[in-house]
């Protein structure tokens, strides 16, 4: 028994050493092939493998339900190679947090869980381990896609997202080619006001373009539903834009925000929201019933433009749901804003990071940290990552074969190839995103019903955000 | 004879009282301990004293009224559906005893509603009711009263079956004898139910009442599903606003649990009453 | 008794066609909701939305011939049904299901009935306390326990389908005991006396006397904790390990992709699967509940 435990404490300081070594070896993007060729040579040597791989446990709690058959073939797959055991739980959909909590209870508690947004970073403030000197960090192309919170570097992304106006260029290319289009061609709509011109314009032919091209369009954009399936695309990934602008103009972190808003540019955010109210077939007194669905919507050819991101990708493509769509329909834009629309690209960020459990045994930290290295780096790994999960993964080692195949994560590079800057998401910084998310939208609804003004809107937002902003200090600080 | 029973007590209670200890009465006792703490996880908390408590009602200075709203919102709920279920159970019931034809069907049908669990169904209900409402321009959030009546309509289908069953049991055991000697006396079919059906059917009155009482008061998933608290966050009902608070603030996880510990109290209180009430009107056999 | 519900019957047969075609009517808006998860179980994802009361892609109104042409291309076939087992290893959450709702069913009825009958026999504080108790546990939410539950569920490695059913014991003890106390108040103390004098131990009393008895409420009491088990969430996605025990509620949630995405082609597919055994069951079941109930009217 004590033999074993000498032996536990050994290899946990041999392991201890290894990573120290490897995250000095490995600084730049240009050496990301070294470890991804190291990491696959030393797989299939046993006798060293379990050495390097810790003796400890890893845990990983899972975010996304859709990935989970990919993960426990990946876990099944390191713990063959090295010996480490690896668990892997996924979360249903919505429980997340009570999920996490339950399980962070546990003896047995996940070394890997996912952070969100500063909010999260925060309640779990004393869990995260800092990633500052993780390989996990080194390899991450774009050092902005973390959450830092009390000086660490509290989660890693391990997946970036991108969102924006999906349209179907096929729809839109022929309405170009049409007597007394707004504009001739896709490229001309590049700011907010052609946006809404073409829109309306679109929205007011919609049987004109059904005639001429035999298409079974009813609408420009896709319903804005206000129902919580919904919702965040507006309270949240809409949001986003006067909250990154704002952020912007006061010099503040982009990702991290700041205690008050103003608001200034609500006003283009007004003018966006009755774009898509005003040039979509449904009603505005039922937009919070639930019962409008803007990806089947657009799935069927009935609408030309939807704001969403690019995990829609998956869901238009896949024959079996009975989309007309297809993937060569499939392109998007950036939401115009009116504010730098010449420069803007599209939201490119994530709420999908990974956080290591500080209060883990150190065997179990140093196992997981080398695991999720050899997620990133091993062929397997990525092969997983980017086929099987469909993810756009932030790391360096993911090139060649393991670059993204996700239509719209490719508009994203395009835009910022032709030197767009991607919008972050500020978002991420809202503090108690459920309860301030709520009251927008609630006023929002009010707004849209005729039942309230748009300054409720603009209360919420400004108001909401420093109230919510105090409580989550307060809270932080107690 | 009692004192022949009593020393089996480790055979007859002691396996139910261990399984309710850990299944219920520790977690009980310490999630009214964690009211008083602050947590992120429950080994892990930070004794803050009641000001869990007074966070329910005083936020940032000022006075909140969402908890006060939910409460007075849960109780004419409860009011409501209670009395719904238990009128329409008892009246299905009453007619599914008179052997009519089909009627094993018919039980068959009522019953069914609650073979499925609420969350799910609730999405079918709100597709229904929203294909309905859209010809009115309304959904079953616009107002905080169209949710109210969404939600009386889904509890209601899915627990009149229920009900009707223990209803059912109850009219059955009523001797025979009994509604011949009254129907010999003469007794019209008014003053049959008055007198001789309902007095004997209190105990059965019992158990449905609490069980729709408390089943109203605990109500979740059919409140998540279908409207989600909204508008605003005028049709939460308690549960959900405590899942609410635990969830959407962070770090309020304590007073979510604060805010369960005085929703306890309460329909404690209430359920104690009325066990009080309906209990006094049983005919002791 | 038998003479009695003979004459009841033909008093009632005056209105009994008109009965029955009332309840038929009423039944069939009862059941609505059930039969459109059936129509939509079979439609493709597109058009389960986009109307769900319709079989066919395309409305009623413009015209039969579109509409029964349009039917086929709204129909997914067993696609959905494939999708779902596929996707959910419908038999193995099914068996899980099966074994904890029916263990945990018969552990309480057998527990919960003894426990009820001793406090209901034997009057002192503890009893009187333990009454009360279980009541107050039917009054508490879920949402106050479910973190200690679960915490203190995983330290008594309670986290298998078998240690899940102390839990469930534990949490519907309550519900259970209060009903059975509320019945047998009602059972007459000369049959137990009786037995007791003929030498009766307090448990052959009441396995050979009292339980028999109890049939009917057990019947009732059964069917309301089989119905919470079988489809409770919460409970069993924070207690069992969800990575290898996954219920049918538990495998239902997670059709639901991140970003509120859900299959609902393979959710209606899942609900229609689950429905079907649990409708089988109850059918079967009825003849004994009606049976049940008639032997605890003769006794009583």
């Amino acid at each position: 028994m004590k033999k074993k435990l000498l032996s536990v404490v050994l290899s946990a300081a041999m392991v201890s050493g290894i990573l120290a070594g490897c995250g000095e070896a490995a600084p730049a993007a240009n050496d990301a092939a070294a470890p991804a060729a190291e990491a696959s040579e030393a797989a299939p040597a046993e006798d060293t493998a379990p050495a390097e791989a810790g003796s400890g446990k890893v845990y990983l709690l899972n975010f996304k339900p859709e990935t989970d058959e990919a993960w426990q073939e990946l876990a099944a797959t390191y713990t063959e190679q090295t010996g480490v055991p690896v668990t892997v739980l996924t979360a249903a959909d919505g429980q997340y947090s009570t999920t996490l909590q339950s399980e962070m209870a546990k003896s047995e508690a996940p070394t890997i869980f996912n952070i969100g947004n500063a909010t999260a970073a925060q309640t779990w403030d004393e869990y995260t381990y800092d990633l500052k000197d993780s390989a996990l960090y080194n390899h991450l192309t774009d050092k902005s896609l973390t959450v830092e919170y009390n000086g660490k570097v509290a989660a890693v992304a391990n997946c970036y997202e991108c969102y924006g106006i999906i349209y179907n260029k096929t729809i839109l290319g022929d309405y170009c080619t049409m007597d007394n289009a707004v504009v001739s061609s896709i490229d001309e709509i590049n700011s907010l006001d052609t946006l809404v011109a073409v829109a309306e314009d679109i929205n007011n032919r919609v049987d004109e373009i059904n005639e001429q091209f035999g298409y079974e369009l009813t609408e420009a954009f896709a319903s804005a539903g206000l129902d919580d399936g919904s919702s965040w695309r507006f309270s949240g990934h809409l949001a986003n834009m006067p909250l990154y602008y704002e952020f912007k103009d006061d010099n503040v972190d982009l990702i991290a925000g700041e205690g008050e808003i103003t608001g200034k540019y609500l006003d283009n955010f007004k003018k966006v929201w009755d774009m898509y109210v005003n040039t979509s077939e449904a009603d505005p007194m039922t937009l919070n019933s639930g019962a409008y669905n803007a990806e089947t919507e657009f799935g069927m050819g009935e609408a030309v433009f939807y704001q969403n991101g690019d995990w829609e990708f998956s869901a238009l493509t896949n024959e079996e749901n009975g989309y007309t769509v297809t993937a060569d329909d499939l392109a998007m834009m950036p939401i115009y804003f009116g504010v730098d629309d010449a420069n803007e690209g599209l939201c490119v960020g994530t709420e999908n990071h990974w956080a290591v459990n500080a209060k883990a045994p150190q065997e179990d930290i140093d196992s997981t940290l080398a695991f999720l290295e050899w997620v990133i780096t091993s062929d397997e790994g990525r092969d997983a990552i980017t086929n099987k999960m469909g993810l756009s993964a932030p790391f360096d080692t993911f090139t060649g074969d393991y670059a993204s195949n996700n239509a719209f994560a490719a508009c994203a590079g395009e835009y910022m190839a032709n030197g767009k800057t991607s919008v972050a998401w500020s978002f991420n910084a809202t503090p108690n995103v459920d309860d301030w998310r709520a009251d927008v939208v609630a006023a929002l609804t009010a707004y849209t019903t005729g039942s309230g003004d748009w300054s409720a809107v603009e209360k919420a937002f400004t108001e909401g955000w420093a109230e919510q902003w105090k409580l989550a200090e307060e809270a932080a600080n107690n | 004879m009692e004192k022949s029973i009593k020393k089996y007590f480790p055979i007859f209670v002691l396996p139910t009282m261990v399984a309710f200890a850990i299944g219920f009465l520790i977690p009980f006792v310490y999630g009214i301990f964690l009211s008083f703490c602050k947590f992120t996880t429950v080994v892990d908390w930070k004794w803050v004293g009641l000001q869990n408590y007074t966070k329910i009602f005083v936020v940032n200075g000022k006075v909140d009224n969402t908890f006060l709203h939910s409460l007075w919102y849960t109780a004419l709920f409860t009011v409501v559906s209670v009395l719904i279920i238990n009128v329409v159970a008892f009246a299905i019931a009453m007619l599914l005893t008179k052997g009519i034809k089909g009627t094993n069907l018919f039980r068959t049908v009522f019953f069914m509603p609650n073979l499925i669990g609420g969350i799910v169904l609730s999405y079918i209900w709100l597709m229904i009711f929203n294909s309905i409402l859209a010809n009115y321009h309304r959904t079953i959030v616009t107002t905080q009263w169209d949710a109210f009546w969404g939600m009386i309509i889904v509890v209601c289908w899915q627990q009149i079956g229920y009900m009707m069953i223990i209803y059912i049991a109850g009219i059955q055991n009523i001797p025979g004898e009994l509604i011949e000697a009254a129907k010999i006396d003469g007794a019209s079919g008014r003053d049959m139910l008055k007198h001789v059906t309902l007095p004997l059917l209190m105990p059965t009155i019992t158990i449905c009442s609490f069980l729709t009482l408390t089943n109203g008061f605990k109500l979740f998933d059919q409140n998540f599903a279908l409207t989600g608290g909204n508008p605003g966050k005028m049709s939460q009902l308690l549960a959900l606003n405590i899942y609410d608070t635990m969830y959407g603030t962070t770090g309020w996880q304590g007073v979510g649990q604060a805010k369960a510990v005085l929703f306890f109290i309460m329909v404690a209180v209430i359920a104690v009453v009325q066990n009080k009430i309906t209990t006094s009107k049983e005919v002791q056999q | 008794m038998a003479k009695a519900n003979e004459v009841s019957a033909v008093r009632k047969a005056k209105h009994g066609w008109l009965l029955t075609l009332f309840f038929s009517i009423l039944s069939f808006v009862w059941i609505s909701p059930i039969l459109i998860v059936i129509l939509n179980s079979f439609k493709k994802k597109a058009y389960i939305f986009k109307d769900p009361f319709n079989i066919s892609s395309v409305a009623f109104d413009k015209g039969f011939d579109r509409w029964a042409k349009g039917i086929s291309k709204a129909a997914a076939g067993m696609l959905n049904y494939q999708n779902a087992l596929k996707k959910t290893n419908f038999f193995q959450s099914f068996e899980y299901s099966l074994f904890i709702t029916v263990g945990s069913v018969l552990v309480i009825l057998l527990c919960t009935s003894m426990c009820a009958w001793y406090i209901t026999r034997v009057h002192t504080k503890v009893t009187k306390a333990i009454y009360l108790l279980c009541l107050f546990s039917m009054i508490v939410p879920f949402q106050m326990v479910m973190f200690t539950l679960s915490k203190f569920a995983n330290i008594l490695h309670l986290s298998n389908p078998v240690g899940i059913i102390v839990v469930y014991l534990g949490f519907g003890a309550g519900l259970a005991v209060f009903m059975f106390t509320g019945f047998v108040k009602t059972i007459s103390l000369e049959i137990e006396e009786a037995a007791m004098i003929d030498g009766c131990t307090p448990l052959q009393t009441f396995f050979r006397v009292i339980f028999p008895i109890l049939k009917p409420t057990t019947i009732t009491i059964a069917i309301l904790e089989s119905m919470w088990v079988w489809n409770d969430y919460l409970l069993p996605s924070l207690v069992l390990n969800i990575n290898k025990y996954r219920t049918i509620p538990i495998a239902v949630q997670f059709l639901k992709q991140s970003h509120g995405q859900i299959d609902w082609g393979a959710m209606m597919a899942v609900l229609v699967m689950a429905i079907i055994p649990i409708v089988i069951f109850y059918i079967i079941c009825q003849k004994y509940i009606i049976e049940g109930v008639l032997a605890g009217a003769v006794k009583g």
